[in-house]
């Protein structure tokens, strides 16, 4: 490595003449290039081009040299007499050198006793950032965190405690600042630099641990409040002590999070030196508060990263975390995350200005300030949940993860609000959301736990068959509870009961073609859970909504979910080789999230099938048509069955009087065995729990 | 107006353009002018700078001449305006002249 002794201050000097360049360049070689050859000058402007392409270059390398000399003659690295430093030239060696002295400075700026020349040196770095950021330089990003983790997950509270010592009005008016304007902009871009490092694979064990574990949780989760978004950051990261699975950084912080939670380590800081507060402070000071709540902004940013949703739910701390979130901890108020305390008044009868987040079920001090409730944002709440079972199934990691979050979530769900026998979901819409996607997702395993009464809720994958997927069982109890709240709204309720219903004509052609799921009875199974939704709408009357938009939703949902979303499964060969693989299992009986109806067309198909028949016909008819269709039994007339789905209309009826006794066989028993088409829809009435309806044609 | 007008507002024309193209011109003579006495010895010391400042002042000399020979283009584009539109209006002698 060639070093090269420098004047700081001429380099710096040179630095700016080359970004005038650089700037004059670009502001003029367009306006000779292209007017010249407007006129179709001769003349040769090549070498403006050249120019201009150089000069960021020439630029940016003079800068970085000149930053690189600065930090090291006020850090007394290689000084070489006569106001010299000697550095290295080179682009990659001087960029190495300057992550090193740029964390060093940042040391430095958190150890400096002036605020001013605190804050001056860490808005230096923060631009020398900027630049690397905007070249996408990961390597030197990569160097910088690598050094200087433990600093920058200390950074927020470092800004604050300047703001306090005199970088920020101590006026009464910023008594609910935390971070001032400014320092929000530094975070945004040590946050920004820190996601763009992590994702791309540069970050040590060493450094990710840094973050993760940092002594101040709230002060390195503002990196993430104030960074980008969570897709930015990484999904996974270099395995290692304290991560034997390679979790995502966010994923850790959301687990040393909950641990600092529990053990009441976790501050938010407000107004710098202003720790006064009166009783009409009240909201304001709540609304600060939540906006520090570092749970909302984790489960925000896990939510968008997905992995580290999954990683976090299926995690160590996944049921707990559930608990909390979903349920009540020791009694306490349900889906708290905590309260916000502040401590008691010091001898002078002074309250200090930090309010320190005690966990829920906790008892507080009374001799405590003031104390507030706290709530993760519900919205990001919800979307974190969706995304924790969102990863494909399958046998991966991943899969074991969404799995586990699915149990998690499922086990600890509270049961639905009921007032004066009306009942309604107890839970946020969003939040909703995620439940019902998770019940899709799952459904072939919720059913298969409806038809096969299992005592415990679990996630497992076959010990002996590395093959086979995750799957999940649900105890009774949780089951009960799970459908009771999907069916407390009355929209959910019948868009769930026909996609079950749909799945189970699904289930039933597929059967009369002689092709099983391995070892299980999918009919029975989905409608077993059809039957229990019955049994769930028999009692309910709603608290918003009515039984007509129940039947509405189911008969849209029926309709809708035609060949188009559910598909043909082929199976080639003889009868005895006709088992399901699970990926076509899945593709079979499984939803990945509630579908998008076009609810038009099905209130159209709908109001024409009510003229010619009864909604319990509709019920029963529709998914078995649609059932026999899919797997060719039955070769559709393009005047009842349209975009892949049957129109109950007039021409159907007619068809169904000509077919009823059209033999259908059972290709799933042994021998011939044959049934006409009216006893098969006799037979799903009786497993939908739908009351004998004789078919009579109504024209 | 007539061909005489005619001429002498292409020929303005183009003289605005190429006043622009030396004010841009000039700007960049300056830029690299006020770079150059930052650019020696004075300011570092070793041989990996010395061939990078050797390389940085035998390229920008060749855009300096560029810049330099820009006048004489410029005068070029102006002067071919002019005969361009007289051989026009010699060619269209008599006939009305283009709005």
């Amino acid at each position: 490595m060639s070093e090269v002794g420098v004047d700081p201050q001429r380099v710096a000097q040179a630095a700016s003449a080359l970004e005038e360049l650089r700037d004059a360049l670009a502001a003029n070689v367009p306006t000779i290039v292209n007017t010249m050859s407007s006129y179709g000058s001769p003349v040769n402007t090549g070498v403006l081009k050249q120019a201009q392409s150089r000069a960021p270059g020439d630029a940016s390398d003079m800068r970085s040299r000149a930053r690189l000399a600065a930090l090291w003659l006020a850090q007394n690295v290689n000084i070489a007499g006569q106001g010299l430093v000697d550095i290295p030239w080179d682009h990659k060696s001087v960029d190495a050198a300057d992550a090193t002295a740029e964390a060093q400075a940042l040391k430095d700026a958190e150890a400096n006793k002036d605020p001013k020349a605190a804050l001056a040196a860490i808005k230096a770095i923060q631009q020398d950032m900027q630049d690397h950021i905007k070249a996408g330089d990961t390597a030197w990003l990569g160097a910088f965190y690598n050094q200087a983790a433990p600093q920058v997950a200390n950074l927020a509270i470092t800004l604050h405690n300047l703001d306090s010592a005199g970088n920020a009005v101590q006026a009464y008016n910023n008594r609910f600042t935390t971070l001032t304007q400014s320092d929000q902009q530094i975070l945004a871009t040590f946050g920004q630099g820190l996601a763009a490092a992590d994702k791309s694979g540069t970050l040590t064990p060493d450094a990710v641990a840094a973050i993760a574990n940092a002594p101040d949780i709230w002060s390195a989760s503002m990196l993430v409040k104030y960074g980008p978004p969570g897709s930015d950051w990484a999904t996974s990261e270099q395995k290692g002590y304290g991560n034997p699975d390679g979790v995502s950084l966010l994923a850790l912080m959301t687990q040393n999070l909950y641990q600092d939670l529990k053990s009441g380590n976790i501050k938010i800081p407000l107004g710098p030196g202003i720790g006064r507060y009166g009783m009409e402070d009240h909201d304001k000071l709540g609304n600060a508060l939540a906006a520090n709540d570092p749970f909302s902004v984790l489960l925000k940013a896990d939510g968008e990263n997905k992995n580290a949703a999954w990683q976090v739910m299926g995690g160590p701390d996944g049921g707990p975390l559930a608990q909390m979130l979903l349920n009540a901890e020791k009694g306490d108020l349900p889906q708290l995350d905590g309260r916000f305390v502040q401590g008691g008044p010091n001898d002078k009868g002074q309250y200090p200005n930090f309010f320190t987040m005690q966990p829920p079920g906790k008892s507080i001090d009374p001799n405590s300030g003031e104390i507030f409730l706290s709530t993760p944002d519900q919205k990001a709440l919800g979307n974190f949940l969706d995304a924790a079972t969102s990863a494909p199934r399958g046998n991966s990691a991943d899969a074991g993860y969404s799995a586990r979050a699915a149990v998690n979530i499922m086990s600890n769900l509270m049961p639905a609000i009921t007032e004066d026998k009306k009942i309604q979901p107890g839970y946020d819409p969003a939040i909703m959301k995620a439940v019902t996607n998770t019940f899709l997702r799952y459904l072939p395993d919720i059913a298969k736990s409806s038809g096969n009464p299992a005592n415990i809720t679990a996630a497992d994958q076959q010990p002996y068959d590395p093959g086979h997927p995750w799957e999940i069982s649900l105890g009774q109890g949780q089951l009960s509870t799970l459908l009771q709240e999907l069916s407390a709204d009355p929209t959910t309720f019948g868009n769930l009961k026909g996609i079950v219903a749909a799945k189970m004509g699904t289930a039933l052609g597929l059967q009369l073609q002689g092709v099983t799921v391995n070892h299980e009875d999918m009919p029975a199974d989905l409608a077993s859970l059809y039957g229990r939704f019955v049994t769930e709408g028999n009692n309910l009357t709603w608290l918003h909504g009515t039984q007509q938009d129940a039947k509405n939703a189911e008969l849209n949902s029926l309709i809708s979910f035609g060949e188009s979303e559910v598909g043909s499964i082929p199976v080639i060969g003889p009868t005895a080789s006709k088992v399901l693989t699970w990926d076509q299992k899945m593709k079979a009986f499984g939803v990945p999230q509630i579908p998008e109806f076009s609810t038009d067309n099905a209130a159209n198909a709908i109001a024409v099938g009510r003229q010619e028949f009864s909604d319990t016909q509709l019920k029963t008819m529709i998914p078995l048509v649609q059932g026999m269709v899919q797997q060719h039994i039955i070769q559709p007339d393009p005047r009842w069955y349209q975009n892949g789905q049957v129109v109950p209309n007039h021409a159907f009826n007619e068809w169904w009087g000509e077919n009823k006794g059209l033999p259908v066989q059972d290709k799933s028993l042994p021998g011939s065995q044959y049934d006409h088409l009216d006893s098969w829809y006799q037979k799903s009435a009786v497993w939908e729990q739908l009351q004998h309806d004789q078919y009579t044609q109504k024209h | 107006m007539g061909w005489g007008a005619l001429i002498e507002e292409a020929v303005s024309a183009a003289e605005s353009d190429m006043s622009r193209v030396q004010a841009a011109a000039d700007a960049i003579d300056k830029a690299i002018g006020k770079a150059r006495p930052l650019l020696t010895s004075g300011t570092w010391d070793g041989p990996a700078a010395t061939s990078w400042i050797g390389d940085w002042n035998g390229f920008y000399k060749s855009v300096q001449s560029l810049l330099g020979g820009m006048p004489g283009a410029e005068a070029a584009v102006v002067s071919k305006v002019r005969s361009d539109m007289e051989a026009q209006a010699r060619k269209h002698a008599g006939q009305p002249v283009p709005s």
